[in-house]
């Protein structure tokens, strides 16, 4: 069974369509990207997976998340798919996590979480060591120190891996990162996007990994699917479709990605 | 010609924490400058002082030898004529409540710069390849792409000799993104253009000329394509082995 099947996906607001007629699907384990311009629909489209959408914008056809029909399902049920079968990281970090809360706190919430969903209850210093298990899996310095830090007192970088610290202890089937290097130092980007590839092998998770950037999108997906004003323009494995894209528009920005890569002269 | 340089210039917001240590480099007429640094490397301190919203505490800089004195109206206005800026966000840089005309006015009537206004904005517009009706029109009727021309036009309207462009493609989506960079290269004929960037594939389509900062120091200054192909710094290294590519 596919983890992820999304067929015919259309989300109206009013009397515009948003995702046109889109159909995706992810097999467990597969790493798959998600590649748009703004607007073309690609951040609704992972929102409308795990039921997130916003009010006002109406799913319709099918969304197979884990064999759970999501569009229609009630909250109930949609809480229980979320974090169990799929997690999410988001772009902005900063925003995402909870500016008044501190990291040890934040992150010992998903455990706690996934513990009473599993029916059992775990004490304090369970659970602070899970903490601690998972700020080591993302490979955060000074565990201690960080533990008993705010948001706002360690670097984009940091709490980026917080983020997917959290997502990972959900232990998540699926692992949806919505640009989640977008707002990061170029160095530090080269780190989590690492971080990521080795983190989602090893856990055995797929990954929907969402950007624009195309040889991020590389640098992680086997497979990619181009979105156009809401549209599939193109899907398949990422080396056919970079390699000899079909369609004009996936040319165009292979060509501009291309142009940019060729500026910087050959790979060191 | 040396336009503009910068002689061992620091600062800091406060005596405790320079931001900037003894920065130099010069910019010359002609040959457009990227300016390449992470989050905390100075390079937008950097583009403060030069336009003139922060003093050095200490060092100087001078422009067309004269060194830069923001007491010194006449001067000023000098300055200001011959160094316009571009900025990141074209959804915060224009004013929603006023139309382009007078968006691309602004700098001819602050610097009392005489003559036909309204011709040099149609001229303007020509530039950056917009059509004269988007005079009559305002900056929500514009795509992103749109408005960061709409940008440029107002910060080439007075001729000026350079453009301080800060990060002005990163917001824009890569279609777009790949047209402005164009467009800055052909503006770049008559303009020189200082880009500040953290994107090392724009600042290498665009400059010949590259500076890298880490930590509000210059670790390596010369030639884009030399420094590309032989990265002598560790951090640059490192900076150019981050910048993800395109699978071969």
């Amino acid at each position: 069974m596919s983890l992820l099947r999304i067929e015919n996906l259309t989300i109206r607001t009013g009397g515009q369509a948003l995702v046109k007629d889109m159909s995706l699907v992810i097999e467990p384990g597969a790493r798959v990207g998600l590649i748009g311009e703004s607007g073309s629909g690609k951040s609704l489209t992972a929102l409308a997976a795990i039921g997130l959408l916003p009010p006002g914008l109406k799913p319709e056809g099918s969304i197979l998340l884990d064999g759970v029909q999501v569009i229609g399902a009630s909250e109930e049920k949609l809480k229980a798919l979320r974090g169990r079968t799929a997690a999410f990281v988001f772009q902005e970090p900063l925003t995402a996590l909870d500016p008044l809360m501190k990291i040890g706190r934040q992150v010992a919430e998903p455990i706690a979480r996934r513990h009473r969903r599993d029916g059992r209850s775990a004490g304090r210093q369970e659970i602070v060591a899970e903490v601690r298990h998972y700020l080591e899996r993302v490979a955060l310095p000074d565990i201690d120190r960080i533990m008993n830090a705010y948001p706002f007192q360690i670097s984009g970088g940091q709490r980026q891996r917080v983020a997917i610290a959290m997502a990972l202890a959900c232990r998540p089937k699926l692992l949806i990162a919505d640009e989640p290097t977008t707002a990061l130092d170029v160095t530090t980007q080269a780190e989590i996007l690492e971080l990521l590839s080795t983190l989602v092998r090893e856990e055995g998770m797929a990954l929907l990994f969402i950007s624009h950037d195309l040889p991020v999108v590389a640098k992680v997906a086997e497979e990619v699917t181009v979105l156009r004003r809401g549209q599939v323009v193109e899907q398949g494995p990422v080396r056919s479709v970079f390699g000899s894209p079909q369609h004009e528009y996936t040319k165009m920005l292979v060509d501009a990605a291309a142009a940019f890569d060729r500026a910087l002269g050959a790979q060191q | 010609m040396t336009l503009i340089s910068v002689d061992s210039v620091a600062f800091g917001y406060s005596r405790k924490e320079p931001v900037l240590h003894d920065v130099s480099f010069t910019v010359k007429k002609g040959v457009n400058l990227g300016l390449v640094g992470e989050s905390g490397s100075g390079k937008s301190t950097i583009l403060k002082l030069l336009l003139g919203l922060e003093r050095p505490s200490s060092g100087v800089i001078r422009f067309e030898g004269q060194p830069m004195n923001l007491n010194d109206r006449e001067f000023m206005r000098r300055y200001r004529r011959a160094v316009q800026a571009v900025f990141q966000d074209p959804y915060s840089s224009l004013d929603p409540r006023q139309k382009v005309e007078a968006i691309i006015a602004e700098p001819l009537r602050a610097l009392k710069i005489p003559g036909d206004h309204r011709a040099a904005i149609e001229q303007a517009l020509a530039d950056v390849g917009l059509p004269v009706d988007a005079i009559s029109r305002y900056p929500h009727e514009f795509s992103g792409g749109q408005r960061q021309r709409i940008a440029l036009a107002r910060a080439i309207v007075a001729r000026p000799q350079l453009v301080l462009a800060d990060e002005a493609v990163s917001a824009l989506d890569l279609s777009t993104r790949i047209r402005i960079v164009d467009l800055l290269k052909d503006l770049s004929k008559a303009i020189t253009i200082l880009l500040v960037s953290h994107d090392l594939g724009v600042v290498a389509a665009l400059c010949e000329e590259i500076i890298i900062l880490e930590k509000g120091r210059i670790v390596e200054a010369g030639r884009t394509e030399d420094i590309l192909a032989r990265p002598q710094h560790p951090y640059t290294r490192k900076l150019l082995a981050s910048v993800p590519r395109m699978p071969a």
